[in-house]
């Protein structure tokens, strides 16, 4: 008997343990370190700015505190119960976590909190209350709309984080749209004042009652108009000044907002819209061109995930595959609800190319990423055609039986019925 | 320490000029160039995190995160949630890190966080697709978790189906155990139990995993393989 056949539970355990590293590995997407890195970097940022701030005093001071304290103490009881913390109840929507809502597709979630402040949100955002303070709550709106109101109080402190876009609320009502694909914010300020800042860019807008404030990327122009106006996303836009400008002028700013400044830089919502209708005529070269124009490091970092998204088409089109896929793995880092179709296109490219088993790879990561994805049916099908193409026949044929069980009507079913045929 | 240790010691200290530990991060002396955050230990990069050090956060990522990662993997399947799992394992590790009370046990620390918010991500779940279930009769947690299986998939399918059998706590142990090969005394500290409880968990977890293993066919057959006859 040899060792190899003396396998002792351990050993067993530990075979089956490397299935499950081997599986984590396989699951990760190349750069889930870097991008995942960022994004903590960015989020400690976010916790840092709202913690708590402490102080060491020196032991009499706590003592006489403690005395101030025990003298007080049935005022204190009182103070105590003004200083709890604010609590809230989810109405029209289930806590995934304790802090986070998704609303439901039809239909609306509604966040009552203690302090008589409300939040609805709209179908299919997503909201998380990062953390709440006895004079308010941090909030994190993930994508979709929130309509907020905040009880104005003399020392309340609300907070909405969207995307790199910072809103500081002290008592208002207001709508907030976000959009992480085209990095897009929305707000239509009905009540109060609003401060609205850049994270990224240190920038700050105030905006008034009656008054939408509209961004589409973190450097793009931001623009403020009246709220019964026209959006402005495609048409002229206000460049909003950097922070010192913003105090010799802030007035005229906030307060003249039909009066239309037109930019150097065209808008990116226009642009977007531009390549969209050249992609729809097939004027890919133009795309390119654009795009080389403006620098394409500098377009695949500060471009919209929409326009990242035409480049790569057109790219794809052309035949330029570097760029193709260069703004693909742009996509997948910047926004990681577009990481799932751009690993189906990315897979697309491969195989277009000849790479069967690249190909089979970002197909693979394409279903793993969104097994109920929009691309799910096509990038299957990939997969079906891959494991042909790379000699794995046993493995096509479970694929295949699946596939037709899954999608009767998919894209890949003659794919399917011929591997099925074969002997 | 044998000789082939000594040697690597040797090598690694003539290729990183070393410092004692009094002057490494916070010595003032301009002459003396900073000892690289890479190198530190895990105890001091705890401390440094606890001050507000950034570096020192990356640097207990760039050395972690694989194993938070294939922790999370490991309890939950593939799923896609685990990115942002992983980000709470690391925020609320920054925000305790002043607090904890043995920063040497670092990556026990970790991964019994990592293996805490997985359990809870699977409670909760349970919860909804309790309620959901009532409503309609697929749930979607379980479409939403499958893999695509081709190959070396269909395996990773049966195990996980087999973890979904096993208790919380012997999933815990078998995991720290196994996939990631923490000591008995690691993994008391990540379960915050004695070693005694966690050792004896470590043997039931494996004891129950391989069982049920041995009636999923595809696993049985790899287990067949290793073992040379009956699993």
């Amino acid at each position: 008997m040899t060792g190899h056949e003396h396998h002792s539970d351990d050993a067993k355990a530990a075979a089956l343990a490397n299935v499950l590293r081997n599986g984590a590995e396989v699951s990760a997407v190349d750069d889930w370190q870097e991008t995942g890195l960022e994004r903590l970097s960015r989020s400690v940022i976010v916790v840092k700015r709202i913690a708590p701030r402490r102080r060491r005093w020196p032991a009499f001071v706590l003592a006489a505190a403690s005395f101030v304290l025990v003298i007080g103490g049935a005022f204190w009881m009182d103070l105590g119960d003004r200083a709890k913390k604010v609590t809230f109840e989810v109405q029209g929507a289930d806590l995934n976590n304790p802090n986070y809502v998704i609303a439901p597709e039809n239909g609306t979630a509604h966040l009552k909190f203690s302090d008589g402040s409300t939040v609805d949100l709209e179908r299919s955002a997503r909201l998380r209350v990062q953390q709440a303070t006895p004079h308010g709550a941090t909030l994190l709106l993930e994508r979709g709309t929130a309509v907020t109101h905040v009880v104005h109080r003399s020392n309340s402190s609300w907070k909405l984080f969207a995307g790199s876009f910072e809103i500081a609320v002290i008592g208002t009502r207001f709508q907030a749209g976000w959009d992480p694909a085209t990095e897009t914010l929305q707000v239509d300020l009905y009540e109060g004042t609003l401060q609205i800042g850049g994270q990224r860019t240190g920038e700050m807008a105030v905006l008034k009652s009656g008054q939408r404030f509209h961004a589409v990327g973190y450097r793009a122009n931001w623009s403020i108009s009246p709220i019964d106006g026209p959006s402005d996303a495609g048409g002229d836009v206000l460049p909003m000044p950097s922070v010192a400008a913003s105090l010799n002028a802030p007035v005229q700013q906030s307060e003249s907002p039909v009066g239309k400044v037109s930019s150097a830089q065209p808008a990116p919502a226009r642009v977007a819209r531009d390549w969209a209708s050249a992609v729809a005529k097939g004027d890919f070269s133009r795309i390119v061109a654009e795009a080389e124009s403006r620098g394409i490091a500098n377009c695949l970092d500060q471009c919209s995930i929409a326009e990242v998204r035409y480049l790569a088409d057109a790219a794809r089109y052309t035949r330029r595959f570097e760029l193709a896929e260069q703004s693909l793995m742009a996509m997948r880092r910047r926004a990681a609800s577009e990481a799932p179709a751009a690993a189906y296109l990315l897979g697309a490219l491969s195989e277009s190319q000849g790479r069967t088993t690249a190909a089979l790879r970002w197909y693979e990561q394409s279903v793993a990423e969104a097994p109920l994805g929009r691309y799910v049916s096509e990038a299957r099908a990939g997969c079906l055609r891959m494991l042909v193409a790379t000699q794995q026949h046993e493995a096509a044929r479970a694929a295949a039986t699946r596939y037709l069980n899954d999608f009767p009507h998919g894209v890949g079913v003659t794919t399917a019925k011929k591997i099925l045929s074969e002997p | 320490m044998d000789a082939k240790n000594l040697d690597r010691v040797a090598l690694v200290s003539a290729t990183y000029p070393t410092m004692s530990t009094a002057a490494r991060p916070d010595s003032q002396k301009s002459n003396i160039r900073p000892f690289p955050k890479d190198r530190f230990s895990d105890a001091e990069l705890v401390v440094a995190v606890g001050q507000g050090d950034h570096q020192a956060l990356e640097v207990i990522w760039t050395r972690y995160a694989s194993a938070v990662r294939s922790t999370l993997f490991s309890a939950l399947g593939p799923d896609h949630a685990i990115e942002d799992l992983i980000q709470d394992v690391f925020i609320s590790f920054y925000r305790c890190a002043s607090r904890l009370k043995n920063p040497s046990a670092l990556k026990a620390y970790l991964l019994g966080s990592a293996v805490r918010i997985a359990a809870f991500e699977r409670r909760t779940r349970g919860r909804r697709s309790k309620w959901l279930n009532i409503f309609q009769q697929y749930g979607a947690d379980a479409t939403e978790r499958q893999l695509p299986e081709v190959g070396q998939a269909d395996l990773l399918s049966a195990l996980h189906r087999v973890l979904d059998q096993v208790s919380e706590r012997l999933r815990t142990a078998f995991i720290l155990r196994y996939v990631q090969d923490l000591t008995i005394a690691e993994i008391a500290v990540a379960m915050e139990t004695s070693e005694a409880t966690a050792k004896r968990d470590v043997a039931r977890g494996r004891a129950r995993v391989l069982l049920l293993a041995s009636r999923e066919p595809s696993l049985c057959d790899y287990l067949k393989y290793l073992g040379g006859g009956e699993p």
